[in-house]
């Protein structure tokens, strides 16, 4: 690993002493979580705590809880669809708060202590430019993604079709496909984040300058970018699992683990946090040394002091 | 029920008691000489996916009629053009698969030539369409007769005929050079002779292939060859009797009597695994000894023969389910051997499909199955406990029994097979695997079959009872439902009532008395009831024949302090007024008591008993049994106590009831039975709620 990449990434681990930024992150994420589940809480306190389907299912109880389990699927579809709904508008409510989050993080990290007002103003002022790379964003990763995994479905199926399933070729296929799709969805990433990052530059830059910017930024370093973007989605995806894994595998039957899942279940959402102001920081810390070159190139935006 | 039905079954239910009637019948033999008589020779064009053949058929007419007109089903038929019966009810879609698209997809046969005693008899054939005005169907040949088969008669039929297999998506065909031969030559119909399965009027059933139905045909000899090119590894039914290498091709015949059916499978990737059956190695510990206590026999009586030769024919890359195949395979031959009669045949081809030919897998024929879902996810973490692969291997071995022995007719009467095996399937895979036989995952999660199938029936619209053609059910979901789960929960229901001891040498009388045979609905009610000792027209007349439902449920429990007494009272030392503020403090050592009301309903049809059971704080469990015909029943108890919670059928004995969250009501808590954790319960999984939600909401941070 390059010095500069070192380097970044400590920056990453630098930014987790940013611990509001952090609790911010966790406790938003409870909370949309929180409204997300409120659909089945009211079901949940009749059908739970009402009758002795929650005895079963919290004791895990053999051939009763399964029953119960698919019974309660099968009555309370209702419940269920509304919480499937409220996840989707929670899932959007989460998009648009990370726009609004990201403007304040990429303005406050790498510079000390910082007050809520001074993290509150740049993410109010950068909200719309964030909205708009994310439409950018989406758009471009709609059209690359469903280009590629279009076309390359087709391929798949008139190259390989007479190929059987466990044949090499098809196998290699499967994951060519895959890495090169998460590859290409790396890309568009680092643009769209460098993207957003320009605001800590250039604190008027408009949407397709800041994706000039970033563009710019990355030429030439885009290994050391890459390898960035793949160490946190990585270090994101084992959290994620760690997290996922060890709430799920907790028993909590007691009261004390049932309070230890409570806290195991919001430490996993903290750690994604973590890994997620990690995350900026090292992008930070990676553009902070590149940003000035990307910036004078575009005329006519001349970095801030 | 006349009284002389009630003495008639109280004199059977004390026969049954005394082990008179539970003792073991004498098995059926198959039918000798046998009905048909098939002599097959056919060529494999692996290039053009066709197969050409001759067939010399002998058809011995059962019956005591004439016969003036041969029926055959010419199956492969079904996947010829879009407008056969079998791909309009499918729409081209069936197990989990679709038809393929393309000019080579699609399937035929052809009879170029039949003749029947060296008289030409192609040219009067014609199709005709049994089920219906579906004119384009062309799977029934219809050949009349220059003369009537006498009765008891003989015909022999040659044949010629050229199949071209379509691209697997239901059961038969191919996907590269994997072949699945089934229903592939020209098959008769049976021609049942009057009093056989009810019929008032001897006549043939032949009936065209439907998308939701299977098979039904006459128990004879099957002596086939195949000619395939010798790189192929080959399976079939039956023993192999010889393989005749010449130059590049090879020539493999097989023979089997006492079957309905034949099929076979060619594919040059096969890995195959031979291995025997061996009862003193293989049967599972202490299932002899079960089995002979719940049907009153001897291990001796119920002792197994060995299967000489277990032929599993499995793709690369599955490797990993070898293991599983094969120690199914060995408890589905102790399981229903022990249960309902030791496995006669000497072989058994157990073959893995490929990937992408599932189509072809889970598929049943006489000493040969298909298996499924052995691909490499699906035994790998965490889905290596999920038992598909042993389900589908005991489910389709089963079949050599429900299907292949006891010949039910799959077209009218499906859930006498599927049912039934699945019934078998359930009890089998429970005896192996466990309370959570059908998966177990990571965490201690895991599910049974028997919740399964539970989940399955209240899922699909309760449109059709279980007893109807397979053809006539309002959708492919309805079929599936009361052809298989509904069936499962049907025989749990009758097992939990009769005991199951009764229920399994009802079980066990049933398929050894109608093995080789053609049994219908009242056949097998018949066999139960005498067993049993009991009348179960309830049962046929509510759950097989109609869509009756059952739900007990608590309607409402409360609890709360007993009334003290108030008003005039006339007692032995005078009359006394009593009133609240009279009573003065009660005293220390006097218990406080409580009256606590329950109100059960049955909110459906189908009335059936069922047990209430009222548990107090203090722990005191009490039970009462509502009898068979309530439709509610109002339990009003003082006890010292507060009443807990309240539950109607807690050991879950009706597995026909529709909703079990219905069938209890928590008020509260305390110790013993009592202390239930209902409340942690609905903390902890709005908790997981809520994670879940949230761990998604910051999955989408991917694109933000």
């Amino acid at each position: 690993m390059t010095l500069d990449r070192r380097g970044s990434l400590r920056a990453g681990f630098d930014a987790l002493r940013h611990r509001k930024l952090v609790l911010l992150l966790t406790g938003l994420t409870a909370v949309l979580g929180l409204i997300g589940a409120t659909p089945l809480m009211p079901v949940f306190q009749r059908e739970l705590a009402g009758t002795l389907a929650g005895d079963h299912f919290i004791r895990n109880a053999p051939t009763l809880a399964p029953a119960d389990f698919f019974d309660f699927v099968r009555f309370h579809r209702d419940a269920l669809s509304g919480v499937d709904r409220t996840a989707g508008f929670v899932g959007l409510l989460a998009v648009l708060q990370q726009a609004l989050i990201a403007g304040g993080i990429v303005v406050v990290l790498g510079r000390g202590r910082f007050t809520f007002s001074q993290f509150v103003e740049p993410a109010r002022r950068n909200l719309w430019h964030n909205v708009k790379c994310l439409l950018l964003f989406a758009a471009a990763l709609a059209v690359v993604l469903g280009a590629w995994f279009a076309g390359t479905t087709a391929a798949f199926h008139r190259l390989l079709e007479d190929a059987p399933p466990e044949s090499p070729g098809r196998t290699a296929a499967h994951w060519a496909i895959l890495l090169i799709g998460l590859l290409l969805y790396g890309i568009l990433s680092l643009v769209y984040d460098f993207a957003r990052a320009a605001r800590r530059y250039a604190p008027a830059i408009g949407a397709w300058q800041s994706v000039r910017f970033a563009l710019r930024a990355l030429r030439g370093s885009w290994m050391p970018a890459l390898l960035l973007f793949g160490f946190w989605l990585a270090f994101g995806a084992l959290a994620v699992a760690a997290g996922v894994g060890a709430a799920w595998l907790l028993p909590a039957v007691s009261l004390p683990a049932l309070l230890l899942l409570f806290v195991v279940q919001v430490a996993a959402l903290g750690l994604r946090s973590a890994v997620r102001v990690a995350a900026w920081g090292s992008y930070v810390g990676f553009l902070d040394a590149r940003a000035r070159p990307a910036l004078a190139s575009l005329t006519p935006w001349r970095s801030t002091p | 029920m006349t009284k002389t039905t009630r003495l008639l079954f109280a004199a059977l239910g004390a026969a049954a008691a005394a082990g008179i009637l539970a003792s073991p019948l004498a098995a059926a033999t198959p039918p000798s000489p046998p009905v048909v008589e098939y002599t097959i020779a056919v060529s494999l064009d692996p290039a053009a996916k066709t197969l050409d053949g001759t067939e010399t058929l002998i058809w011995r007419n059962p019956s005591g009629d004439a016969v003036p007109e041969l029926r055959f089903h010419l199956y492969l038929n079904a996947f010829k053009n879009n407008r056969s019966t079998f791909m309009r009810e499918s729409g081209g879609q069936l197990r989990g698969d679709e038809a393929g698209t393309k000019p080579g997809d699609w399937g035929w046969i052809d009879v170029s030539a039949l003749s029947a005693d060296g008289v030409e008899l192609r040219k009067a054939a014609r199709f005709v369409q049994p089920d219906g005005n579906d004119p384009s169907d062309e799977t029934v040949l219809a050949v009349p007769l220059p003369h009537p088969v006498p009765p008891h008669g003989t015909v022999t039929l040659q044949i010629a005929f050229r199949s071209k297999l379509p691209k697997i998506f239901a059961r038969t065909g191919f996907v590269r050079d994997y072949f699945l031969v089934g229903q592939w030559y020209p098959k008769i119909g049976v021609y049942e002779p009057a009093g056989v399965r009810e019929r008032q009027a001897g006549g043939w059933n032949c009936h065209a292939f439907h998308a939701y139905s299977e098979f039904y045909a006459d128990y004879g000899r099957f002596d086939v060859s195949f000619t395939v090119p010798s790189r192929f590894v080959v399976g079939a039914t039956g023993r192999r009797v010889s393989a005749t290498k010449n130059r590049d091709r090879t020539t493999y015949r097989y023979v089997q009597d006492d079957v309905h059916d034949f099929a076979w499978t060619a594919d040059p990737r096969f890995a195959v695994t031979e291995f025997s059956f061996d009862p003193a190695r293989d049967v599972p510990k202490g299932w002899s000894a079960t089995a002979a206590k719940e049907l009153g026999m001897s291990e001796a009586e119920i002792a197994l023969r060995p299967v000489p030769v277990i032929r599993l024919l499995m793709q690369p890359g599955h490797e990993r389910a070898r293991d599983r195949y094969v120690r199914s395979i060995k408890e589905a031959i102790s399981y229903y051997g022990l249960w309902y009669g030791a496995y006669p045949y000497e072989t058994l081809t157990v073959v893995d499909p490929p990937d992408d030919g599932e189509g072809s897998g889970g598929m049943e024929y006489p000493t040969f199955i298909t298996g499924g879902e052995a691909n490499a996810w699906m035994t790998r973490w965490p889905f290596e406990r999920a038992r598909l692969v042993e389900i589908v291997t005991v489910h389709e071995y089963g079949h050599q029994y429900w299907y292949g022995m006891v010949g039910s007719n799959e077209f009218e009467e499906s859930w006498l097979d599927e049912g039934l095996n699945d019934d078998s399937e359930h009890r089998a895979m429970a005896l192996a695997y466990g309370p959570r036989d059908t998966a177990e995952f990571p965490g201690g999660v895991g599910a049974d079959s028997l919740s399964i199938a539970h989940s399955e029936y209240n899922f699909v619209s309760n449109l059709d009872p279980i007893r109807r053609c397979a053809w006539c059910f309002a959708s492919g979901a309805s079929y599936n439902v009361n052809s298989y789960p509904k069936v499962g929960l049907l025989m749990a229901q009758l097992k939990n009532d009769l005991g199951t001891q009764t229920f399994s040498r009802a079980q066990r009388a049933y398929f050894q008395e109608w093995s080789f045979r053609h049994p219908t609905t009242s056949d097998f009610f018949r066999t139960f009831e005498r067993v049993a000792g009991r009348d179960l027209s309830n049962y046929r007349r509510h759950l097989v024949e109609r869509t009756a439902r059952l739900d007990w449920q608590v309607v409402s429990a409360k609890t709360g302090r007993a009334d003290e007494d108030e008003g005039v009272f006339d007692r032995p030392q005078g009359r006394v007024t009593l009133e609240e503020e009279s009573r003065g403090p009660e005293p220390l050592n006097e218990r406080k008591m409580y009256t606590s009301q329950v109100l059960l309903g049955n909110t459906e049809d189908w009335t059936h008993g069922a047990t209430a059971r009222m548990v107090f704080e203090d722990g005191r469990v009490v039970d009462r049994r509502i009898p068979e015909g309530a439709q509610w029943v109002r339990y009003r108890i003082r006890y010292g106590s507060r009443l807990a919670w309240a539950a109607v059928d807690p050991e879950r004995r009706n597995a026909w009831d529709w909703n079990r969250l219905n069938d209890s009501k928590v008020l509260g808590t305390g110790k013993g039975a009592a202390d239930t954790l209902g409340r942690r319960a609905a903390a902890k999984y709005t908790a997981f709620a809520a994670f879940f939600v949230g761990v998604w909401t910051q999955l989408l941070w991917v694109l933000a």
